[in-house]
Order: C-alpha cells, then structure tokens, then sequence
C-alpha cells in the first residue's frame, strides 16, 4: 500500500501528522512531507485512521 | 409501563446523542491553529463526533422498537414506518419517522466518507448530504416536543433550550471559522480558480 496527497485538496490541516507521524511530517506551513509513501502491514490501520481523519478528503491510500 | 418508560428514555438520549453528535461535528472543522495541540484536539473532537453518531443510531433503534412493542400507545409497524399515519399524534410521530429515515441516511454517508467522497466533486455532493444532519436534528426537536408525553415539564425545556443553543452556537462558529478560512487562505483562493473558473 502507498499513501497519496491530492495537492489540489489539501488544506495543511496537519491532522494526518498527527495520526500517522511514521510516515508523515510538515513542513513550516503545516503541510504534509511524505518521504517514502510505502505503507508497510503494521501500519496500514494507522494509515487507514490518517486517511479517514484529514478533514479535506486529501489522503488517500491505494494499492501497490 | 416499564417498556414505556424505557422507549421514553431512549428517545430523550438519543437526542442528546444527536445533539453532541451535531455539535461535535460542527467544531470538528473549526480550529485552524497550526499547532499540535489543537490538531490533536481536533483530531479527538472527530472521534467523539463519531462515537455520539453511533450512540445516537443505536439510542433510535432502541426507541423505535420499544415503541412498536410497548401497548401503553397503540402504535403499529406500518404506522411506524409511513410517515404521518400513526393513528396516535400522526403528525408529530411523521416528523420522528422522517427523522429516523434521513438520519439512516446520514449514518451512512458518515460511514462510507472516504468511498463517496472519492474526487473534488463527489465530496461537494457528500458534504451537502452529510449536512442534512441539521434537518434530521430539526425534525427530531419538533418530534420530541409535539410527541414528547414529558413535554411541558419545566425540565423539558430547559434541554430542548440549552441543546438547541449548543447547535446553533457550533454552527455559527463553523460559518465564521469557514469564511475566514475561505477569505484569508491563499490556497482556497488559488482552488476557487482552478475549479470554477472564478465563479463562486
Ligand atoms: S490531514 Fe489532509 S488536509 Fe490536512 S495536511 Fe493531511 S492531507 Fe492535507
């Protein structure tokens, strides 16, 4: 599993820093910074709560 | 009786669920604090908002199966089910039944968020359905008043008083927070172009 941002709908809410802070930073404006998107399986629940959390329907996580 | 006083009872805290739930929502948006703390707060503002909802649909279930079995009012499947033809209050029980439907449908929008609000556009669509929340919360006000049996004690007041309050206190604080967002963020400006050319 991978973990996207839609650019065009995030709003720098950060809750997804907060939810996931494994894969997640900010950068200064409250963006998310994702280094490596690869989600392993122990954390795919984590991701999933991350995802389900960001309040512009930004994150997702789709296969591969 | 008992079963009466039960079916009463899981009515008032299925409200009250709605009610928290409705609030909790609201806030749930607002916040925009670029710290830990307040998207922490956030982030536990979501969860409750979620747990209330839960509370709230099952509280209804209660309510509505207590008051199809209780004897104490006659009040029969299909008079349940059809809005505004229980032969007891009809028009006060419709409101209820029209209530516990567009709840359900809410319910489940809340539930499959992430699969309806799948691009830009669809998740326009899901917040104008998941908002109906404030109608289904109306319509269970005007239930539980017109149908209430406890209406008219001072106690019922004082709740359908200070709920009603709490919602329209968290809604404006949405709106407010909403349109500060919208006029200051460089990035909903710069989105507002991109998808509607300008027009709002
Ligand atoms: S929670 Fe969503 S909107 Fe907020 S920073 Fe993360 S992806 Fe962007």
């Amino acid at each position: 599993m991978r973990i996207e941002v839609d650019w065009t709908r995030c709003d720098g809410h950060g809750l997804c820093a907060r939810l996931l802070p494994e894969k997640v930073g900010l950068d200064e404006w409250g963006f998310p910074v994702i280094d490596t998107p690869e989600i392993g399986d122990d954390l795919v629940p984590h991701a999933r709560r991350a995802v389900g959390a960001c309040p512009a329907l930004a994150l997702r996580l789709v296969p591969g | 009786m008992t079963l009466w006083y039960l079916a009463r009872a899981a009515g008032l805290i299925a409200f009250l669920a709605a009610t928290g739930s409705v609030v909790l929502g609201a806030l749930a948006s607002t916040g925009h604090r670029a710290d830990d703390r307040s998207r922490d707060r956030r982030v536990l503002r979501q969860l409750a908002h979620r747990s209330a909802a839960v509370v709230t649909v099952a509280m209804l279930g209660l309510h509505v199966v207590l008051v199809v079995t209780d004897s104490f009012v006659d009040l029969s499947v299909p008079g349940a089910l059809v809005p505004f033809t229980a032969g007891y209050r009809g028009f006060a029980l419709g409101l209820g039944t029209l209530a516990a439907y567009s709840l359900a449908a809410v319910a489940v929008s809340g539930a499959a968020r992430g699969r309806l609000a799948a691009s830009a556009r669809s998740a326009r669509h899901w917040r104008a359905l998941h908002a109906s929340a404030y109608v289904v919360w109306l319509l269970s006000l005007g239930h539980g008043i017109l149908a209430g049996t406890d209406t008219g004690r001072w106690w019922t007041w004082v709740l359908y008083a200070g709920c009603a309050a709490a919602v329209a206190g968290a809604l404006v604080a949405r709106l407010v927070v909403a349109d500060r967002h919208e006029s200051t963020s460089p990035l909903a400006a710069a989105r507002r172009q991109l998808t509607t050319g300008g027009v709002r």
